[in-house]
């Protein structure tokens, strides 16, 4: 993927150069799109890189795997302090071991090795061969690597943002050989995460479990599931055939949200209700007019410890985004359902 | 007959279509229903998403903070306890430098949902730590026995397990000060660090003290109670087997425990030997530290032999390889050894004694156990050196004589 990225940057940049930079970025990922459409555009470019010199084969292996893992977002800058931000997602070298350490198949072969004496090598290629394997079965974390692409770049000299790319690209390649994989030389202590530093809503990839609490209110919300346009008629139909006649402008969607919601305290009951809201882009939460949707539990009173299923239709534009929130909320937080 | 029967099927058939029209007419009502397009909108309201001031949910001593994981649910520890003890943990330079001498013991019950790996066992830990701001100010500890294990031992069977473990503040609290929760388990995997509130601390008990003088009194589950006690601490050298070539260095201690009060009432615990009258089994578990290690030493070694007069080489042993039972009102006194290995470093000048008492908590649920009167004994002695007398300073029976003794001995 991430050779595309070079590839369908390098072309974005060539087309940029022809065009001029008033590109709109739709256009952009129009074009980057057309690019990935085509592998047989796409060179063996990473070959070159000179911290793959003195890689094994299969640390080569592993590479080509870790930059297939690797994904990536091009946005216009807010800030507009560049042209365009390319969000470099890159597999979390942490995490990646430790999805190594606990596949049982590795520990196993890897302790039935050190128990015969073999030697470093052997016991170096067992665990290459579970890296790679780590990195294509996926589930561990990312990190993101931000890269700005300043109008100067795009219009000026194509080469400048290349070369931001491409430093970017191999610092992370270069933390992938270094690291070190190995089992039992870690303390368990070292894999403590820090705490993150939550100012303003925090933003979700995808929809997860998480803690909440917004008057006295402390909930954990989980197992949530989204499903947008035909499916979410389909269900709301499930849960109420009444439903079946619901629909809305082309222009928009709507979405069905189940969930669990569970309190928190061990002695006070509360009454949960649904905070999941649809906002437009410029911040306005939006509410529904016209919608009776039979069978949805909008709130629901959950006694000390216990939990109940709550679930909400919503309809918005299609550029709306999912929040949940509630005015003095924290943990309040939007979702990005890309994946 | 035939145009009755023909005249009567029509009247039916007549009946039979007014009856479907009825129903036609229902039917057709809720087809009317469910093909009326019910068109949803959208408004605009007055209320814009404003990035407030944010900040993790923290939480309170009352609820069930959740184990996450990438955003998965993977369980819930809730803390059940925080106790002020009266104990730091020596080995921390930081509180011993900035003179800090209580630290916190919090009792946590982990219940984990998630998945186990194959062989179905998991080790879930968690460490509280104290912090202020963006700065780590109390670090985990153990500062003694609390009857409840240190991390949860998790599997199919077993989802939920009491665990206590200390923090130890390194500068004084401030108001700002929260107690995090660490989670991770034995296959190195992390989990969201959980967030107290500040408000916990106000619920806070006080625990027991260092013992430096005196004895620490035992409540049983039975009723009955009994006293124990560190007496002088040593460190010298001793000899295995009594071969005065293979030296070893021991710290040597003397306790005593003292049956106090008989049982009063059914529970059975296995301090008491029921079999023979409540007889109080008085050998007892005692983790020995100084504080030139953070090794806690266990075993007895009675095949260590140490010198018995100033004046000879003559080397005994002196730990007893069995225990005593005693009567009510009668006590026992034992020596003791610890043992050093080969590679110890240091110059220790204090021993800490945590006594523990495993047959008390079998013996007790997880409530009685957080109010048991033998949690956190920990008895400190400065290490003094130990007095040895001349052969001609003991009688034949080997009892220390005193001055007017020795000389009538020597006169004889």
């Amino acid at each position: 993927m991430m050779r595309k990225v070079i590839i369908a940057f390098l072309m974005t940049l060539l087309i940029l150069g022809g065009c001029g930079s008033n590109k709109t970025l739709a256009q952009l990922q129009e074009e980057l799109m057309t690019v990935f459409c085509d592998s047989s555009k796409i060179p063996d470019y990473y070959a070159s890189f000179a911290v793959c010199a003195n890689a094994s084969d299969a640390q080569k292996r592993n590479l080509d795997s870790y930059l297939q893992a690797c994904d990536y977002v091009v946005e216009d800058d807010v800030s507009e302090k560049s042209a365009y931000v390319i969000l470099l997602r890159v597999p979390d070298l942490n995490s990646v071991r430790q999805c190594v350490l606990a596949d049982s198949a590795f520990q196993a072969e890897y302790n039935a090795l050190e128990s015969t004496g073999s030697s470093e090598d052997e016991l170096q290629a067992c665990l290459d061969a579970y890296v790679g394997n780590a990195l294509i079965l996926g589930g561990f974390e990312y990190t993101n690597v931000t890269i700005n692409i300043t109008p100067d770049a795009v219009n000026r000299d194509a080469s400048v943002s290349l070369n931001s790319v491409d430093a970017e690209l191999t610092k992370c390649m270069q933390s992938f050989l270094n690291y070190d994989f190995r089992p039992g030389d870690t303390d368990p202590e070292s894999v403590l995460q820090e705490v993150p530093d939550y100012t303003g809503i925090i933003e979700c990839n995808g929809l997860k479990d998480f803690v909440c609490s917004w008057d006295k209110k402390k909930v954990l919300v989980s197992g949530i599931t989204v499903l947008e346009g035909n499916s979410a008629v389909t269900r709301l139909t499930e849960i109420s055939p009444v439903n079946a006649s619901i629909t809305c402008a082309v222009t928009d969607t709507i979405y069905c949200i189940e969930y669990t919601v569970s309190n928190l305290s061990r002695k006070k009951p509360i009454l949960a209700k649904n905070a999941f809201k649809l906002v437009n882009q410029d911040g306005i939460i939006l509410e529904n007019t016209g919608l009776h949707v039979a069978g949805l539990v909008g709130k629901a009173k959950v006694k000390a410890g216990g939990k109940k299923k709550l679930s909400c239709c919503l309809v918005g534009p299609r550029d709306a985004v999912l929040y949940w929130y509630e005015d003095g909320m924290v943990g309040a937080r939007s979702f990005s359902l890309a994946e | 007959m035939l145009r009755k029967i023909v005249s009567l099927t029509a009247v039916l058939c007549s009946l039979a279509s007014l009856a479907g029209c009825a129903k036609g007419a229902k039917i057709d009502d809720t087809v009317a229903v469910t093909n009326s397009v019910s068109t949803v909108g959208y408004n605009e309201t007055s209320s814009v998403i404003h990035a407030a001031k944010e900040s993790p949910v923290k939480f309170d001593m009352d609820d069930k903070a959740p184990i996450l994981r990438n955003g998965e649910f993977c369980g819930y520890v809730k803390v059940n306890q925080i106790e002020k003890l009266g104990i730091n943990d020596w080995m921390n330079e930081k509180c011993v430098n900035a003179n800090i001498n209580f630290s916190y013991t919090i009792n946590m019950t982990v219940v984990f949902t998630g998945a186990l790996p194959n062989d179905g066992q998991k080790t879930v830990y968690c460490r509280p730590c104290l912090v202020e701001g963006d700065n780590v100010c109390g670090d985990p500890c153990i500062v003694g026995w609390s009857g409840f294990p240190e991390s949860a031992a998790i599997s199919e069977n077993v989802r939920s397990v009491s665990i206590e473990y200390g923090v130890q503040p390194i500068k004084k609290l401030s108001k700002n000060t929260e107690l995090h929760l660490m989670l991770y388990d034995s296959d190195k995997i992390a989990y969201d660090t959980i967030i107290m509130n500040r408000s916990i601390f106000k619920n806070v008990k006080k625990g027991p003290s260092l013992i430096t003088k005196g004895t620490g009194k035992v409540k049983s589950v039975n009723g009955g109670m009994y006293s124990v006690g560190v007496g002088k601490a040593h460190y010298e050298y001793n000899y295995i087997n009594g071969d005065t070539d293979s030296h070893v260095r021991a710290f040597e201690f003397s306790y005593k425990v003292s049956y106090l009060k008989k049982p009063k009432n059914g529970r059975s615990v296995s301090t008491f030997d029921k079999a023979s009258g409540n007889l109080l089994r008085t050998k007892s578990v005692i983790g020995v530290q100084s504080d030139a290690s953070s090794e806690l030493m266990y075993n007895d070694a009675p095949y260590a032999y140490r010198y018995l007069y100033a004046d000879t080489g003559d080397t005994v042993p002196y730990v007893p390889t069995s225990g005593l039972k005693v009567h009510n009102g009668y006590y026992a006194e034992y020596n003791a050894n610890r043992l050093l290995s080969n590679n110890a470093t240091g110059q220790p000048e204090y021993l800490r004694f945590r006594f523990e008492f495993p047959e008390e908590a079998e013996s007790r649920s997880d409530k009685e156990k957080l109010r048991f009167s033998g949690r956190f004994i920990v008895v400190q002695r400065k290490i003094v050196e130990r007095k040895l007398y001349s052969r001609n300073s003991y009688d034949d029976n080997g009892n220390l004589l005193t001055t007017s003794d020795e000389n009538a001995k020597e006169d004889k």
